[in-house]
């Protein structure tokens, strides 16, 4: 019970972020730009777009509430009142899935409204896209609080334009060097555009490894977060 | 006998894995509505012991207890309040709505807004309390840093200069509302360079000079001791015994003894006195001296 409120604690930071940086403006632009781009085509078109909509916000939410220099230098602070490591990264992890989400929401509800229609395939995509927020969260909290946000950045390139190319697809653009491999590995691993298409079809799979990466990064960071109790 | 609310019992602390040791052996226990001022120069370690009380540090030996526990469980930090030096907080948050996210790590509900203006007016923040934290003054930061620590009806306060950089009127005004804390039953443990600020609201002292505590004392009976200051046409190369060379001439911890008796070993060591007053001992005797004395 004291951990959950704790946790909601955390909203008021990244909320004032969202009406007082430019997360809200960057958050716009990206949702804007997500419906006015050429059209999702097929039903993996659009899970894959709110994929990559979904990534990209939650990284940005990520960046701006938790990964700046000043709100990492707060945390020991909050520290010493009754909360925990723990949920201070969950509350930071649910805040940006949250300001992630209403972005999907909003570039489905905008894929809806200029192809006129809402129906299962666009229901299906606004899922892929929450998870994708609840992967793309909890991976750039553990990036943000293990090196800060230069790391946050580099995640947010790999996701809006390394992250589309699925593991197969590398060795017969690239060969079978071992870097390729290794790219492979770094694709599977982590979250990726890629899997949207999978995310729609309700693939247990990638569902599993979208919750893996909300509570593992949520876990990590917490840990890093605790360690600074040195 | 009270029980004391903050115990250090042989806590030793070291950084750069054991090469700078920065505090070695220090016990020290505050009980209820005690205030004990924590000085010493630079670097003595005043700022990890806080640390180590707020259960920011783990100590390597030695063990710190807050309410008879850990630091670092819920209670305590329910119980201990924390006031770093140049402490941060989040930047896009007003000042009111920085005690507001601490108030709801503390509470739920209604309680929340009148621990927020209890803060606020504690700090004397009412009139930047719409301010963003990124944009306070030093002096406003150190008082936004004490209203949190004392948000939630702290029983322990940790301050670490908080009353640096602050104007003096507003610093006297926080002096009072420390005090009339005490007087509620907090504890406090003052880590400052000011130590006017210290001899003020302290009732003991603890002198820390490189990591260990050199001296404990009741503020009162420190300051009670007389000095004699002696103003000299001409410094001597060595002063006579039990007398310090100052600026202008001498200094002499009178204890028993005569202004008299003094004087006289001056002239017998063949000294033109020019001028002579007595005054009261101040903290930055004792921390001299206990500086001189390492």
């Amino acid at each position: 019970m004291l951990d959950y409120r704790c946790a909601l604690a955390e909203w008021q930071v990244v909320r004032a972020r969202l009406v007082r940086t430019r997360l809200g403006i960057w958050l716009l632009v990206l949702a804007a730009a997500a419906v006015a781009l050429p059209g999702p085509g097929d039903a993996s078109g659009a899970a894959r777009v709110a994929t990559r909509v979904g990534l990209l916000a939650a990284t940005l939410a990520v960046a701006f509430g938790a990964g700046s220099d000043a709100d990492q230098a707060a945390l020991p602070l909050a520290l010493t009142h009754p909360t925990t490591p723990a949920a201070v990264a969950i509350g930071r992890v649910l805040s940006a899935m949250v300001l992630a989400d209403a972005v999907v929401l909003a570039v489905v509800a905008g894929f809806a409204w200029r192809h006129g229609e809402f129906g299962v395939r666009l229901a299906a995509a606004a899922l892929a896209g929450i998870a994708a927020a609840a992967a793309g969260a909890g991976c750039a909290l553990a990036a943000a609080w293990t090196a800060g946000n230069a790391l946050v950045g580099a995640l947010f390139v790999y996701f809006a334009l390394l992250s589309a190319l699925p593991p197969s697809g590398l060795a017969p653009l690239f060969g079978s060097h071992p870097l390729v491999a290794a790219g492979g590995v770094l694709l599977r691993v982590l979250p990726g555009t890629w899997r949207g298409a999978a995310f729609a079809a309700g693939d247990a799979g990638a569902w599993l490894h979208a919750l893996a990466w909300a509570a593992g990064g949520t876990a990590l960071g917490a840990r890093r977060l605790g360690r600074r109790l040195a | 006998m009270t029980a004391p609310v903050l115990e250090l019992r042989d806590v030793a602390r070291a950084y750069a894995r054991g090469r700078v040791r920065a505090v070695e052996r220090v016990s020290l226990a505050i009980v209820p509505g005690e205030i004990v001022g924590l000085v010493g120069p630079n670097g003595a370690g005043k700022t990890t012991v806080l640390r180590l009380a707020a259960g920011l540090l783990a100590p390597d030996t030695g063990t710190v207890l807050a309410l008879g526990g850990s630091p670092r469980t819920a209670a305590a930090r329910r119980a201990v309040g924390y006031a770093p030096e140049g402490a941060v907080f989040p930047p896009a948050l007003t000042v009111r709505e920085v005690l507001g996210y601490y108030a709801r790590l503390h509470a739920a509900g209604s309680r929340r807004g009148a621990l927020v203006a209890e803060a606020l007016a504690l700090g004397e923040l009412e009139s930047v309390a719409e301010r963003r934290a990124a944009a306070l003054s030093r002096g406003q930061v150190q008082r936004l840093a004490l209203a949190q620590a004392a948000l939630g009806g702290r029983r322990v306060l940790l301050l670490d200069e908080t009353l640096s950089g602050i104007d003096p009127v507003v610093r006297r005004a926080l002096c009072e509302r420390l005090a009339r804390l005490a007087r509620d039953g907090v504890a406090m443990l003052l880590a400052s360079h000011d130590l006017a600020a210290v001899e003020r609201l302290a009732g003991r002292v603890a002198v820390l000079v490189r990591g260990r505590i050199v001296r404990t004392a009741a503020t009162a009976a420190l300051l009670r001791e007389r000095v004699l200051e002696i103003v000299l046409d001409r410094l001597p190369a060595e002063p006579p015994p039990g007398f310090r060379i100052t600026a202008a001439g001498l200094e002499y911890d009178l204890g028993a003894d005569s202004v008299e008796a003094a004087l006289a070993v001056c002239r017998a060591h063949r000294l033109a006195v020019r001028a002579s007053r007595v005054r009261l001992r101040t903290l930055e005797d004792v921390v001299l001296e206990a500086l001189d004395a390492r």
